[in-house]
């Protein structure tokens, strides 16, 4: 087991959300990032240049290839497909920009852009605040409490549901093309049915909380690669939410996670053994389930192995099969957002500095 | 003390200014308000001045240049800002001594890292402002230098407090010239030799006057005339000569007697003139043995005082302790003055004239010349920040008052504020106010709630940064301000959320009104995703309660479980937390339960109707009657529930129906089966 190396490069800009590019074969080169605070925002495309300089030390700095203005917040960067990527920001608009592969500079452009997709009822601009893609459809959500479907080939929005929710919400995650799972500050899942008339949604989740009386908003939420039931929810106080979606009275499961708001969730795109999850207070771990063994009552049991039950659904034997490492801890600011592939991970902090994991293990 | 000459600004063309002058006030620290004004005495006579209403009055907002919007220099504020916060923490830590001087070289190391990423830009980009990169490198340059100092002589000090070695150390990075020099002729082909030139001699001389003298023997060696007479018996001497070492070595005394011996020596060596064939080397040598007129005509080639100040004390003096440093640094500045031939010290710089005062230990003035710095006082609060921490600073304030921890306080303070005060830095501004006085908290919940928000999510950043410094006042004035967005922009179940986390049972109270009275006008529950979900969070608030509990109420009946319904009507009839203006909604609610075709009220329970009936809504409209009557109230319009025309109508309603519902229930409850 290699030990991960960190690089840390100071960027000055305050980086909301970062992804990698992904790229057809092999491992990613570059990322995007768009930031948030500033009086001008932006999303830049960068590369890594590794520093002949130092010998043995493998270092990295990032550099900046192009950059396109944003008015408002990057609240969310989601790819479509190799070459285009989409940005919500809280000035309500949601741009399709696109790399142009062939040039080395200068490298970004924008496409096209959805506006008005989030009003107020008095008509005023709703920030957008996530996006999620599902093959050429996206999901966008506001605080409007608005839920749009946006069909990318035709650019237009193919349904809209207006009072998704009364309170704002704060994520989406278009699971496949039926379910669309929204979160709100209220710490309610709420279920969408994108091929039915219907307006309310099909199922609401209610995410647990170690105090009742606090308020728990949903803040990530994400699903299983390949077993799309499986659903994990981040909250405002820290801690992950285990949801089956066929199943989906009782959450499976819950753990305490960090001790802040939970900015971000995913699994590794290709090996979903790992779950990754960053927090407000500078946390970034990684979840590891051992699906091959779990213990009960302290004796290993060597599962069946007809019996696939995923760790994450394992109730409480949940706490044996999972372990966590952190992998970035103790820097003062937020981590908002990381982006794994493979095995290099970049992510990125208030701190207005990004990271890069090169052998995340 | 020199005066210091102030910089001029001239209000832009403002004719009004001219004539009458200007007044100016601080807004804060970096700002400052400036407008006509025209001084008044008791002398004048009193009306308008001969300027009132002549020109339009304009007020200028002066600012003070804000260096760190530069990318490169910004990136300076967020590292050094994790090293702060890292030295705080480190500071708290009980019982172990925290490695200040690896905190000091992080900081050092990061404005290098700094000055060699202004150096690149301005090499590698043609459109930039070079002059003003040209300034950020001497601000920064200085800072270092100065920095480097404190560190050797305060933060880390040496065994014995011996500094010379650790000075020489300072100069050989601040003047690298010849020791690059000396490094390229050490490595390089020996056919390559120009030591005619005179340069590789002077590179010898660099090398001595900055202590190396291993360094210079070795080169002296690889002299092509080395085999010489002259350069081996210059090669004897500074082999044969002692060195001070604070480990190990000889105590001071017997090291001193033994260096005289040598220097005697090596003087009467010279007196033979057994060097006069080889002038530079010679002088070389008179170098050595502290011979003043050898350092005098070396210090005319310096380029600043300092420059061959540890070597001339590591030949003179090699066990000078601190306290002793600042004397022989002003004898030896006189002297290179004199050399220089400069009058007074009119000439020095002010980075000179810091590190003069840094070798003196007059940190009071030292505080005072780096603030000066056009760093908007980053050096100045770090290093304060972090002497302060390994007691190393003591300033003393009026009547010999140690002020040191005030003195960082405030320093923090206004850093801490000056960042809070400019875009997107308030998240590194609060760090300084937090660890600066109590004032500085106090300074956190004012400006935290002002930082302008554009959107709920950026909300949520500063609610979740004033939750972990443990701001409850500063959260529930931002959950507060986002309610009344909500409650503009229409959104009232997100509004009642915020106000929920606003723990403010007031506002709360006046959200669930809007809900209640737009369920009295149209029978209508907005929101019920909201409402429904609220759950033991209800309990902030009596209306808030009340609101769920009945909206659990329609829910039942909506469902056709009148059981429960009727049931919770009559708890929420008894609750004493139904508001005054519901009471018309809630009583005729009751009506298609007492109407219904099965029975759902006991006698118990219709009396308890009838009760609330009579003794609240029948006072209730005797008194907007009266309101009415005595003008002070136009229409019994409030009082109306949507569903019924006319509230006297409910009355009768109800009357009737109680007495129904009474008469089955008596019949059905005395009835033996």
């Amino acid at each position: 087991m290699a030990t991960a190396k960190l690089n840390a490069s100071v960027i000055s800009e305050k980086v909301s959300k970062i992804r990698w590019v992904p790229e057809q074969y092999g491992a990613p080169q570059s990322f995007v990032t768009g930031n948030w605070d500033f009086a001008s925002n932006n999303v830049r495309i960068w590369t890594y240049v590794q520093n002949e300089l130092s010998d043995d030390e493998v270092e990295y700095t990032p550099k900046s290839t192009a950059k396109v203005n944003i008015a408002g917040d990057v609240t969310g960067i989601q790819f479509v497909n190799l070459d285009n990527f989409l940005v919500s920001s809280s000035s309500g608009k949601v741009n399709l920009l696109n790399i142009n592969r062939d040039l080395a500079a200068n490298n970004l452009v924008q496409k096209h852009a959805f506006e008005g997709l989030h009003t107020f009822p008095g008509n005023s601009v709703a920030p957008c605040t996530d996006i999620s893609v599902c093959g050429n459809s996206v999901a966008t959500v506001g605080e409007d409490g608005r839920l749009n479907i946006v069909n990318l080939s035709g650019m237009t929005v193919t349904k809209s549901f207006d009072e998704a929710d009364h309170c704002s919400i704060l994520c989406v995650n278009f699971i496949n093309h039926k379910e669309i799972l929204t979160g709100n500050r209220m710490g309610i899942i709420k279920i969408f049915d994108s091929l039915s008339d219907q307006k309310q949604p099909v199922t609401t989740l209610f995410t647990s909380c170690e105090n009742d009386k606090n308020s728990n908003a949903v803040s990530a939420i994400t699903h299983h690669p390949t077993q799309t039931h499986i659903v994990l929810s981040g909250c405002e106080e820290g801690s992950i939410t285990v949801w089956d979606l066929r199943q989906p009275e009782y959450p499976a499961s819950y753990l305490s996670a960090h001790d802040s708001s939970i900015t971000e969730i995913a699994f590794h795109p290709t090996e979903p053994v790992k779950v990754y999850t960053s927090s407000e207070g500078g946390e970034l771990f990684q979840w590891l389930s051992s699906s091959n063994q779990f213990t009960v009552d302290g004796i290993v049991h060597q599962p069946n192995t007809s019996e696939t039950i995923n760790p994450w659904l394992s109730g409480e034997r949940t706490k044996n099969s999972i372990s966590w490492t952190p992998l970035i801890s103790g820097i003062h600011k937020s981590i908002n957002s990381f982006s794994v592939c493979g095995s290099k991970m970049v992510c990125s902090s208030d701190n207005e500095a990004i990271y890069f994991i090169d052998n995340c293990i | 003390m020199d005066k210091e000459i102030a910089p001029t600004y001239y209000i832009p063309a403002d004719g009004l200014c001219n004539k009458a002058g200007i007044t100016a006030k601080w807004i804060h620290e970096d700002k400052l308000s400036v407008s006509a004004y025209k001084h008044i005495t008791s002398s004048f006579k009193d009306g308008p001045t001969e300027f009132a209403n002549t020109e339009a009055i304009n007020i200028h907002h002066l600012q003070t240049n804000f260096i760190f919007t530069n990318p490169i220099l910004r990136s300076l504020i967020a590292e050094s800002n994790s090293v702060f916060l890292n030295v705080q923490q480190a500071a708290k830590q009980p019982n172990t001594k925290p490695d200040y001087i690896k905190f000091s070289r992080t900081y050092r190391s990061i404005v290098r890292a700094c000055l060699k990423s202004i150096q690149d830009e301005m090499s590698s980009s043609v459109d930039v402002d070079k002059t003003e990169y040209a300034n950020y490198t001497t601000i920064f340059y200085s800072v270092e230098c100065i920095w480097h100092l404190c560190e050797i002589l305060m933060i880390d000090p040496a065994p014995m407090n011996a500094v010379v070695p650790h000075l020489l150390d300072w100069i050989r990075f601040h003047f690298s010239s010849y020791e690059i020099r000396a490094t390229d002729l050490l490595f390089a082909d020996r056919d390559d030799f120009h030591e005619s030139s005179g340069d590789f001699l002077k590179t010898v001389k660099g090398m001595i006057a900055q202590g190396q003298v291993e360094v210079a023997r070795t080169l002296l060696r690889l002299h092509s005339k080395g085999d010489n007479s002259c350069f081996q018996v210059a090669g004897e001497i500074l082999r044969l000569m002692p060195l001070f070492s604070v480990t190990g070595g000889l105590p001071l005394q017997k090291f001193k007697s033994k260096w005289q011996y040598w220097v005697t020596d090596t003087e009467s060596k010279l007196a033979t003139g057994c060097l006069s064939a080889e002038p530079e080397l010679e002088e070389i040598i008179k170098l050595v043995v502290g011979n003043q007129e050898a350092w005098i005509n070396l210090a005319k080639e310096s380029r600043c005082w300092y420059e061959f100040l540890p070597g001339y004390l590591f030949y003179t003096e090699p066990g000078c302790k601190y306290f002793e440093l600042g004397t022989y640094a002003v004898v030896w500045l006189r002297r290179w003055e004199t050399a220089k031939g400069f009058r007074d010290s009119r000439t020095m710089t002010h980075l000179d004239r810091c590190v003069l005062k840094v070798m003196e230990n007059d940190m009071y003035q030292v505080i005072h010349d780096i603030q000066l710095m056009c760093d908007n006082k980053w050096f100045v609060t770090h290093l304060t920040d972090l002497l302060c921490h390994c007691g190393q600073l003591q300033i003393l304030g009026d009547q010999q008052k140690d002020v040191t921890a005030a003195l960082r306080e405030s320093l923090l303070f206004d850093f801490g504020a000056s960042l809070m005060a400019r875009d997107s830095l308030w998240l590194f501004g609060i760090d300084y106010l937090e660890h600066s006085s109590v004032e500085g908290v106090g300074a956190i919940e004012l400006l935290l709630p002002k930082i302008p928000v554009a959107s709920e999510k950026q909300a949520m950043k500063i609610i979740a940064v004033a939750k972990r410094k443990g701001l409850l006042e500063v959260e529930q004035e931002i959950c507060r301000v986002q309610a009344v967005r909500s409650v503009v922009n229409n959104r009232l179940g997100n509004a009642l959320e915020w106000a929920i986390r606003s723990h403010d049972s007031i506002f709360v109270t006046s959200i669930a009104d809007k809900f209640l009275e737009n369920y009295a006008k149209t029978s209508q529950i907005m929101c019920p995703d909201v409402i429904g979900n609220i759950g033991p969070k209800m309990f902030i608030s009596p209306r808030l309660v009340f609101l769920v509990k009945y909206f659990d109420f329609h829910q039942y009946y909506r469902c056709g479980e009148f059981a429960q319904a009727s049931e919770l009507l009559i708890n929420l009839l008894d609750s004493k937390i139904t508001p005054e203006y519901f009471w018309p909604s809630l009583l005729a609610d009751a009506i298609p339960l007492l109407e219904a075709k099965d029975q759902h009220f006991s006698s118990k329970e219709t009396y308890v109707v009838l009760h609330h009936l009579e003794h609240q809504l029948i006072p209730l409209i005797e008194k907007k009657k009266q309101m009415v009557a005595s003008g002070k109230d136009t229409s019994l319009n409030l009082m109306n529930d949507c569903r019924i025309e006319h509230v006297d109508e409910i009355v009768k309603l109800l009357r009737l129906s109680c007495a129904r519902n009474l008469a089955r229930a008596l019949i059905h409850e005395n009835t033996i089966v």
